[in-house]
């Protein structure tokens, strides 16, 4: 495999990127050739896939001096001749792991016709799977829509707000998540249509909540009652609108004349051929019933609904 | 008198599937077993009907996550890989068999000729690139393709953030004009998702029409005159075809569709599960997981009856079961038009039937050629043609009514809970603190010039859309391969956050990066700046 004849192939701007990278002295200069040049130079030490493997190999079934010798004049590794055992192979796995970022590097041209071979990594397939973090100490309550009945709110607080919280519930105050029914109006925390309290305790982080409208808007807040019984709000969410599930009642409907790009309106006649809505739109048993290892009905009625545990899984 | 129209929508999706660092990787296989049983094969009914001078029209989504992994090298060479094994293992089937059973061995035979053919066919006559085939019958006229949102991201859910919309939309249309040299007229909203105001961002990116599920349509805010069997245009001028519930029903439902035929094949019976360890161990997971390997002799046999009780399968009286359905889908779809022409007294109606493209061969074996002799026999008639929705548009509407749809998916009861309930909620807090600190980043570092930043502020951007994948919320939900989309997203999440982590610290491991690029290689045109906000 000559490295040479692959950089003579490649294009100007991925040899200056690749002399970039190698950080080759005044890349940005360089003609093509020059770029071949100054690359190839570098590349001379670089050793093969097939050697890197079989050093790898090697350096696995506990090798004799004599071989680690072999393996680091190979590599180009410089030794005195009294060098320790176990400093040579310091040095070699040191190189090894360089050949192995080099080795990502040069896979990278795989993806290219004529790439190259691949030395794939043997290794089990068990990389580590990295724990996500539980909070984000961020003072934040989302709504989302899950269904014309359902809402979802997650929520994540500051140290700041998570302390509060903690001094309130010390107290013996209660926490709660307000709902409010907002559907066409600019909230200003006291014209709600309706709204509802579901009291969350300590360390719950999410919750579905049924509600009673399609197409309507919903906020949510997070507080707590204080002494004198006012609710104290902390934190705000966003407006989440539940999706229609009926036909509209609007008694106009426009059209527009494509060639002229002009809009009229009529007198709506509805829906020709009324279609057989079934199967549309549901009922929280069937919503219950998808999830339910997930979702507990924990209050009367079936009004609200709640996650058990709620960490990851 | 053609008295309407029909457009048979195939959405072709896998999430972004790739391992380069292993020499094999069983989630892999789901693009392996697509490209066989259903890509493949819909080649060659393309190729059938063309030859045969049938007009065929079909509008298909290639998701951009496919595209990129069809188009993926060593995507490509792992799966002529597999393929050769996959022969070799016929070969041993045919040997085998020969001593079992004749019906089986018919089958073995048919297998190994069927797999030979499709790996020359994808190696020698397309020189690997399947979206090369694809883009010639497009370019032929036969097939409309359109996009998809980037990587496929569950919208609804991010709505509260234009920016990540709008990155998922443009990275969607990007992808699609690199791999098909042109501009994408249409769109597939991934899970066929929409809410109120995206239609906003498709105009933005020029797309002129995408698809809703049938109550989005239906209960948009007016009353539609033709229902979903004639197109709507939002405010921002886009246009929206619905999905005709019948269709569907005929193809979908366990009652009454067709898949569930007696002599099809049964999908649950494989040689990777019904042979012995030894036999077997070269053709599965290296792990010893056993799997499916696409050997399969069994039919669906008869309702209620056991995996082990089902009897051999036959692949001429399957043929036969495909020839009358699609004969009996065509005549439903004739008399479905001449009664909407009638209603809408002369009004011609478009049938808009879309599918899960690899319900199509994967899922029903039979379905590529199910397909195939629908048109022939559409093609008997005059009643009823094919159309793509452009076409459509370019000819047959004068005026369209002006609506907005219904926030509508097409999941389990029509709406979010798929993607987003008690087994995959936990997501959303880790995408949405992504999406807040991609938007940070991006303002900070919007005039930034440093070519090693911008890789990093890429890379993110990259990670981003790769955790957004729906796939990942509605494999949870399904509860298969639940491990696997869960540490996909944990995965992503982390590879963020370390980059984000770099700039903040201005500590750059160039070595890591790399290998971050090449491990998710995806969107090489992608651009961070998509994610500022003024």
């Amino acid at each position: 495999m000559s490295r040479n004849v692959d950089l003579k192939e490649m294009k100007v701007v991925d040899l200056r990127k690749l002399a970039q990278k190698r950080k080759v002295h005044g890349y940005y200069k360089m003609r093509k050739e020059e770029l071949v040049e100054a690359l190839s130079d570098e590349s001379e030490s670089v050793i093969e896939y097939e050697d890197i493997s079989e050093i790898i190999n090697t350096m696995n079934s506990n090798p004799k001096i004599h071989q680690l010798r072999k393996i680091a004049k190979k590599m180009g590794i410089s030794f005195q001749r009294k060098i320790k055992k176990n400093e040579l192979i310091l040095r070699i796995n040191r190189e090894i792991s360089k050949k192995k970022t080099w080795e990502v590097v040069d896979l990278k041209n795989y993806s290219s016709p004529g790439g190259e071979k691949v030395n794939f990594n043997k290794e089990n397939k068990t990389e580590n799977i990295p724990e996500l973090k539980k909070t984000y100490l961020k003072d934040k309550i989302v709504a989302l829509a899950v269904n014309p009945e359902f809402l979802y709110f997650y929520w994540d607080f500051s140290n700041q707000t998570k302390k509060l919280m903690e001094e309130v519930i010390s107290k013996n105050l209660k926490t709660y998540l307000r709902v409010y029914d907002v559907t066409y109006i600019i909230f200003n925390r006291n014209n709600a249509h309706t709204s509802w309290d579901y009291e969350i305790g300590k360390g719950l982080k999410d919750y579905y909540v049924h509600v009673p409208f399609a197409n309507a808007s919903y906020i949510a807040e997070i507080g707590y009652i204080n002494e004198n019984g006012l609710f104290i709000p902390l934190l705000r969410s966003n407006s989440a609108h539940t999706p229609q599930n009926s036909f509209s009642e609007r008694s106009e409907e426009k059209w527009l004349e494509l060639e002229s790009g002009f809009k009229l309106s009529c007198t709506s006649k509805g829906i020709l051929s009324k279609p057989k809505v079934d199967n549309i739109g549901i009922s929280s048993a069937e919503f219950g019933k998808m999830n339910e290892k997930d979702i507990k009905i924990i209050s009367g009625g079936g009004s609200f609904m709640r996650k058990e545990g709620g960490e990851n899984k | 008198m053609t008295k309407g129209y029909i457009s048979l929508v195939l959405h072709a999706h896998l999430p972004y599937v790739r391992h380069p660092q292993y020499e094999e990787f069983m989630e892999e296989r789901w693009l392996f077993e697509a490209i066989t049983e259903t890509y493949i094969p819909l080649i060659r009914v393309f190729e059938n009907l063309e030859q045969d001078n049938i007009p065929f029209k079909i509008t298909m989504s290639l998701t951009p996550p496919l595209l990129e992994m069809l188009d993926s090298r060593d995507l490509q060479e792992k799966y002529i890989r597999h393929m050769k094994k996959l022969i070799e293992l016929s070969e041993k089937e045919v040997e085998v068999t020969a001593e079992e059973d004749r019906t089986k061995n018919k089958m073995a035979e048919y297998y190994l000729e069927d797999f030979k053919d499709a790996l020359n066919l994808f190696e020698k006559k397309y020189n690997s690139s399947l979206v090369s085939a694809f883009k010639h019958f497009q370019d032929k006229g036969n097939l409309e393709i359109i996009t998809c949102n980037a990587t496929h991201g569950f919208l609804p859910l991010m709505e509260r953030y234009p920016n990540a919309v709008r990155a998922q939309v443009k990275n969607g249309v990007k992808t699609y004009e690199r791999h098909l040299s042109r501009a994408p007229k249409g769109i597939w909203l991934a899970e066929c998702a929409y809410s109120a105001g995206l239609d906003k961002y498709l105009a933005e990116e020029n797309i002129r029409y995408f698809f809703v599920d049938s109550h989005g349509v239906w209960f948009g805010d007016t009353q539609p005159k033709f229902g979903v069997y004639r197109p709507i245009i939002t405010e921002n001028g886009v246009f929206v075809f619905g999905r005709d519930p019948e269709s569907s029903e005929q193809v979908w439902s366990a009652e009454i569709g067709y898949p569930g035929d007696f002599r099809y094949r049964e999908f649950y019976r494989d040689v990777g599960f019904d042979r012995e360890d030894e036999y077997i161990k070269p053709y599965i997971d290296s792990s010893g997981v056993r799997l499916n390997t696409g050997i399969k002799y069994h039919a669906v046999t008869g309702r209620n009856i056991a995996l082990g009780d089902k009897d051999y399968y036959d692949i001429d009286k399957a043929k036969q079961a495909a020839l009358e359905h699609a004969a009996d889908f065509a005549n439903k779809k004739i008399e479905q038009v001449e009664n909407l022409y009638k209603a809408f007294d002369g009004t011609v109606p478009i049938i808009v039937a879309p599918f899960d493209a690899e319900l199509f061969g994967h899922w029903w074996y039979e379905g590529p050629f199910f397909i195939e002799n629908f048109f022939r026999k559409l093609n008997e008639k005059e009643v009823l043609k094919p159309i793509t929705p452009p076409e459509f548009i370019e000819n047959y509407i004068d005026s369209v009514q002006i609506s907005t749809p219904a926030d509508s998916t097409w999941g389990a009861n029509g709406y979010n809970e798929v993607w987003l309930n008690g087994s995959n909620d936990w997501i959303y807090r880790h995408l949405d603190e992504m999406i807040e600190r991609m938007t940070e980043i991006s303002n900070t570092y919007k005039n930034e010039k440093n070519q090693l930043k911008i890789r990093v502020l890429n890379q993110a951007a990259r990670e981003l859309l790769l955790a957004q994948s729906s796939d990942w919320a509605f494999i949870m939900t399904t509860g298969t391969t639940v491990e696997y989309a869960s540490n996909r997203t944990k995965v992503h999440v982390d590879r963020f956050m370390k980059l984000i982590d770099w700039l903040k610290t201005s500590a750059i491991d160039e070595k890591e990066l790399e290998k971050i690029e090449w491990l998710d290689a995806i969107f090489p045109e992608i651009d961070f700046r998509d994610y500022i906000m003024e």
